[in-house]
């Protein structure tokens, strides 16, 4: 008798995405059929927290996936608590082959493979920075780089199309924010940057603070930068990280898990619009 | 013999996971939530329990007068919302008929905290100084209960090159002045 084929790993993870309010269209697994312009590299960096980071960047991955995007992770994390390998744990998928590689394979979703930054071939990419390509590969991903907080690490790298960095609001947090986007200006001129307030509330205050912060950065640096909104924390976003299951899985409500798919969605939008085209 | 060296860890979400540690296993405490209420009126970042009371933790990660603010902002949540609480936490969970304690965990606390906080407040209030040591990757949590009398931490005086170092920012090239007008920009 034949045998038949077992339902895929992480099934009832899979169903709650598509249970979710994005539409039917843009699920299409393993097709980007809404995107006038793939970019191929995002920064992510929360000069404040790297768990933080390390945790907006494994959401992300697996919204982008969801959206159809495929999806690689170059992970510089340099501690196991804020390892995306740690945060995804009960979803990972690991090759022994290959130690410095872990998958997560999601039925229905492209796959998302995290690289070990400082181990194999971008461990060599890193001695001699300039020289490398570390956002290309020829599966057409989007890789996702969850990188070390260090000015140096930006200005060694080859500039990403976009970055999203993660701030907190107060005015050494601001200022560190600030110090970040003009190196990543200076690096790059034609990188977008997204601006993310680490646990603000949204409303008045957190828009008077941007409205000042992107005020400043465009008189004295001439660019614009986008904000993305706040990150509120919420009990669930603990849970998940101690349940190493990233948060936009969690099927019930949370206002941690409606901003890191609002972070996308815009993202997305700005792909839609191709304006990283023409920036 | 060992010698643990202070580590400056700067993400307050890791700070706050050790702390949380330390709240369980260090004063053995039952943690029955993480961040409740809200930034506009009052928050608590972790709500813990025993069998006598009920303790209302903030724990500062930058500035104590945010902090403060908020722990007092997050009392009065709390006193305003108990009947509300009450009805979604199980009895099994929490009593909320046991006395609540304003609970602060903080790297440093300014001179006279504790007089000041015992004659400005009706509220039972424990201040706590933690200190982190070891490593970044391997960190040990030190706690102490404040006493009558602690030692001051002094507000330096605004130095531009203390700060960019303090933030590890020397590189992004910022002089004295654009980081003066940037402050100036966002206190406006």
């Amino acid at each position: 008798m034949k045998e038949r084929p077992k339902l895929g790993r992480g099934l009832p993870d899979v169903s709650k995405f598509f249970l979710s309010d994005a539409s039917h269209q843009e699920q299409n697994a393993g097709e980007v059929t809404c995107s006038t312009f793939a970019p191929e590299s995002l920064y992510i960096c929360s000069p404040g927290s790297p768990l933080i980071q390390s945790i907006v960047t494994a959401n992300l991955a697996l919204e982008l996936a969801r959206h159809g995007h495929r999806v690689r992770i170059q992970d510089f994390s340099t501690s196991n608590e804020t390892r995306l390998s740690t945060l995804m744990g009960s979803i990972l998928f690991r090759d022994d082959r290959d130690p410095g590689k872990a998958f997560v394979r999601l039925y229905g979703l492209p796959e998302i493979m995290i690289e070990d930054g400082f181990s194999g071939d971008l461990g060599k990419e890193k001695e001699s920075p300039h020289e490398a390509e570390p956002y290309r590969d020829d599966t057409g991903s989007l890789t996702l780089v969850n990188a070390p907080v260090l000015l140096d690490f930006i200005q060694g790298r080859a500039p990403s199309d976009e970055y999203i960095i993660l701030t907190m609001t107060d005015e050494k947090s601001l200022l560190k924010c600030y110090a970040y986007i003009k190196v990543i200006h200076a690096h790059g001129e034609s990188s977008r940057v997204h601006v993310v307030f680490d646990d603000a509330v949204n409303g008045i205050n957190s828009d008077t603070v941007f409205r000042k912060f992107a005020g400043f950065i465009n008189e004295r640096l001439g660019f614009e930068v986008d904000y993305f909104g706040s990150l509120l924390h919420d009990e669930h976003l603990e849970r998940s990280i101690s349940e190493e299951r990233p948060l936009v899985l969690f099927d019930g409500i949370s206002i941690t898990k409606d901003a890191l798919i609002r972070i996308c969605s815009l993202l997305l939008e700005g792909y839609k619009e191709g304006r990283l085209t023409e920036p | 013999m060992r010698l643990l060296k202070p580590v400056d860890i700067t993400d307050p979400a890791r700070v706050i996971r050790l702390c949380a540690q330390w709240i369980k296993e260090g004063l053995g405490l039952k943690i029955v939530e993480y961040r409740i209420g809200n930034t506009f009126t009052g928050s608590i970042d972790i709500l813990a329990t025993d069998s006598s009371k009920i303790y209302l933790v903030t724990i500062n990660t930058d500035r104590l007068s945010d902090a403060l603010l908020g722990a007092l902002r997050g009392y009065g949540w709390y006193i305003e919302n108990l009947g509300f609480l009450t009805r979604i936490y199980q009895p099994s969970e929490i009593d909320f008929s046991l006395p609540p304690v304003l609970m602060i965990l903080s790297a440093s606390f300014p001179p006279e905290i504790t007089s000041i906080l015992r004659h400005g407040l009706k509220a039972d209030v424990r201040l706590f100084r933690y200190l982190i040591l070891g490593s970044e990757d391997d960190p040990d949590l030190y706690v102490e209960e404040l006493g009558g009398t602690q030692i001051a931490v002094d507000a330096a005086p605004f130095d531009p090159a203390a700060l960019k170092q303090e933030l590890g920012i020397e590189e992004a090239g910022l002089t004295d002045e654009e980081i003066k007008e940037f402050l100036t920009a966002m206190r406006t």
